[in-house]
């Protein structure tokens, strides 16, 4: 370290009995730095497992990890998006599922119109699926699903939100009909029958979302051999940017490509801020520890001022006396730190092999459960936060043990 | 050239407003393998004399010659060079390093210095051989008495060979049985082994066993060259009458 190895371990040993000496102080200061380590390493996991869950559930669940429509698609969606339309190309189609990092591509047309049950209707936001790609692309869709989701063999059979089919009081096999607007202007109405109900945990997608199959779609609309929007699967969620480049790339200016976190920027936002707000807290636990640190390692060198006096008589020079009291408090957070770690690896692990922990949005019944996840990304920082804060917080202490003057040490009680 | 060569030292404490003159122009000379006690009062200014020959504090002023060499402006690692090199201490109250049993307490300062485990192992446990340590080499300080504590500390000041060792009160703080056998295992390695000692105390009695002794009384030398016997004398003297 700093001289040979006779004297560096002759320290180390120093700085590691010390630490024993004082087994009550020592052990609230590693208390300290462990329960912050522990906490955060617990929190940590938790909040990114359910900011990934989050991410996954958008990805996997409800948009894909890319959408792709035609160009200028994106402005008018709300208003027109039937003009901003597509050809069902299966060329098109196999030309982006060969993209690198594409998993599964899947056409979707995309329309709002009304649900009737015969007696009353509502606005609705229809999505014409092709099931078989749709559901390969949105892998977790139908978890959430009573009945049976949209199917090749039901021609008219429509999966829709739980709580529009309740405020139409359609029951499962019950039938309705969908009214819109044709492309061409003309209101068009067709048939339905109920085959599945969903609840994600969307307040608006279980009060508003619908799915048919993309042919009765297609006729409704008076689009047949059209779809509005492409939605892609990638095999790597964090590969999502540069394969979104890639069929960019490929598919040139006359379409547009966004991947999820610009379809829905508030996931995006909310995983953000949930890291914020884990940071800020394991800062707390931070400044926590290192306090406890500094009052610990003062104490030390006020008790052990003429031990330090002596050491200095002896010939022990004053950087090596404040490489001891870094040591020291190294030593203690690399402890207590450790230990912890030990302790919160080995539950996280253990909740995560049982399924992570059930949890529900406000006022849903969809179960997720959020799987706590312990990537480099955490543990990293979280070892190097603590042990750089620890030693810092051992700076003052042990510069103020160094500058001792030996005579005055050696007098102290 | 002599050991230690001290001319005209003197020591002020700055103690807020006031100045304390612990030293007021101390002249001491030592040789090689002598025995010397520095007797005085309580007060009179032996620990002061003592540090500033062990390079731990600085004089005032006047001039100190270590070996042939002026140690007065030299900086601090410097001087804990020097100290680890040439000086030995042993201390009133012992000043063990509690963490550390009787053989690390004993070889810390040859390890400090980077000097090897292996090879310092052999020179170790005959210096607590030659202190009567052998049977405790494992114990930690809080399980020796106050004697064998300071038999710790006298191996700790031998181990490193040094030139000088300075013994401030090295007795005060034990009963008169173990003090005089510490005095006498301090004699017998100053006679075996050439071991220059500076002893200071304020003890009367230990006197009888020393060599030469100097007396210091508020900070100067009251009689740097008296004789042992000649104190006993003189002090018999003052005692009965
Ligand atoms: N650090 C100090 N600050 C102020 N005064 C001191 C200090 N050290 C010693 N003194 C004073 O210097 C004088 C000599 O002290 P000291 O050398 O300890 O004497 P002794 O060891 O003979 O008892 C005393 O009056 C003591 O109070
Ligand atoms: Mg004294």
């Amino acid at each position: 370290m700093l001289q040979d190895k006779e004297h560096d371990m002759t320290l180390i040993r120093l700085a590691f009995r010390n630490i024993f000496r004082n087994k009550a102080r020592s052990s609230l200061t590693m208390g300290a730095i462990g329960f912050g380590v522990l906490m955060t390493l617990l929190l940590g996991s938790f909040i990114l497992g359910l900011g990934s869950a989050m991410i996954d559930d958008t990805i996997l669940g409800r948009i894909g990890a890319l959408q792709v429509h035609k160009k200028g698609y994106d402005e008018v969606k709300d208003s027109q998006p039937l003009d901003y339309d597509l050809p069902a190309d299966p060329a098109l189609m196999a030309q982006i599922a060969r993209i690198a990092g594409v998993r599964a591509v899947a056409p979707r047309l995309v329309f709002s119109g009304l649900i009737s049950n015969g007696s009353q209707s509502t606005m609705m936001l229809a999505m014409g699926v092709d099931p078989k790609a749709e559901y390969q692309v949105l892998t977790t869709a139908k978890d959430f699903l009573q009945g049976k989701a949209v199917t090749e063999e039901s021609k008219n059979g429509a999966l829709i939100g739980k709580d529009l089919a309740d405020a139409l009081e359609l029951k499962l096999g019950g039938a309705g009909s969908l009214q819109a607007a044709t492309k061409a202007g003309q209101q068009n109405a067709l048939d339905l029958e109920l085959v599945g109900t969903t609840d994600n945990g969307n307040a608006f997608e279980s009060k508003r979302q619908l799915f048919v199959p993309l042919a009765y779609a297609q006729e409704l609309l008076g689009m047949p051999g059209r779809l509005t929007e492409i939605v892609v699967g990638v095999t790597d969620r964090d590969e999502v940017e540069a394969v979104a480049a890639r069929v960019r790339q490929a598919l040139g200016p006359t379409y547009e490509v966004q991947t999820w976190a610009q379809l829905r920027p508030n996931v995006q936002d909310v995983v953000d801020f949930q890291k914020m707000v884990l940071g800020a807290i394991c800062l707390v636990f931070l400044v926590i520890a290192i306090i406890g640190v500094v009052n610990t390692m003062l104490m030390s060198v006020m008790e052990r001022t003429r031990e330090i006096g002596t050491m200095m008589a002896v010939g022990v020079k004053r950087r090596s006396i404040s490489l001891m009291f870094l040591l020291e408090a190294v030593a203690m957070s690399a402890l207590g730190g450790g230990l912890a770690m030990t302790v919160a690896l080995i539950a996280i692990r253990t909740i995560a092999a049982r399924g992570g922990i059930p949890a529900n949005a406000p006022g849903s019944t969809a179960v997720y459960h959020i799987v706590p996840i312990t990537p480099v990304g955490l543990i990293v920082p979280t070892l190097v936060a603590t042990l750089l804060g620890t030693a810092l917080a051992g700076v003052y202490p042990a510069i103020r043990a160094s500058r001792l003057r030996p005579v005055e040490a050696l007098r102290a009680t | 050239m002599s050991l230690v060569e001290i001319k005209g030292v003197t020591k002020t404490y700055q103690l807020g407003k006031t100045e304390v003159s612990a030293l007021r122009g101390v002249d001491l000379t030592l040789e090689r393998g002598e025995f010397t006690v520095v007797m005085g009062p309580s007060g009179s200014g032996k620990t002061t004399l003592l540090n500033i020959i062990g390079c731990l504090d600085n004089a005032t002023s006047g001039s100190y010659k270590l070996d042939g060499e002026e140690v007065g402006t030299r900086d601090f690692n410097d001087l804990a060079e020097i100290r680890n090199r040439k000086i030995g201490f042993i201390f009133q109250s012992f000043n063990l390093i509690p963490v550390l049993n009787v053989i690390e307490n004993i070889e810390f300062p040859c390890l400090i210095r980077g000097e090897n485990k292996k090879e310092l192992r052999e020179r170790v446990q005959q210096v607590a051989r030659d202190v009567g340590l052998d049977p405790f080499l494992k114990h930690k300080p809080d399980e020796l008495s106050g004697g064998q504590r300071q038999r710790v500390a006298i191996a700790r000041a031998l181990v490193t060979q040094p030139q000088l060792v300075l013994a401030d009160e090295p007795t005060a703080n034990l009963d008169s049985v173990t003090s005089d056998q510490i005095i006498d295992l301090m004699l017998h390695l100053n006679r075996e082994k050439g071991v220059t000692f500076l002893f200071s105390t304020h003890d009367p009695r230990v006197m009888q066993h020393a060599r030469r002794v100097v007396r210091i009384q508020d900070g100067v030398m009251v009689d740097g060259s008296g004789s042992a016997q000649v104190e006993v004398d003189r002090l018999n003297a003052a005692q009965h009458g």
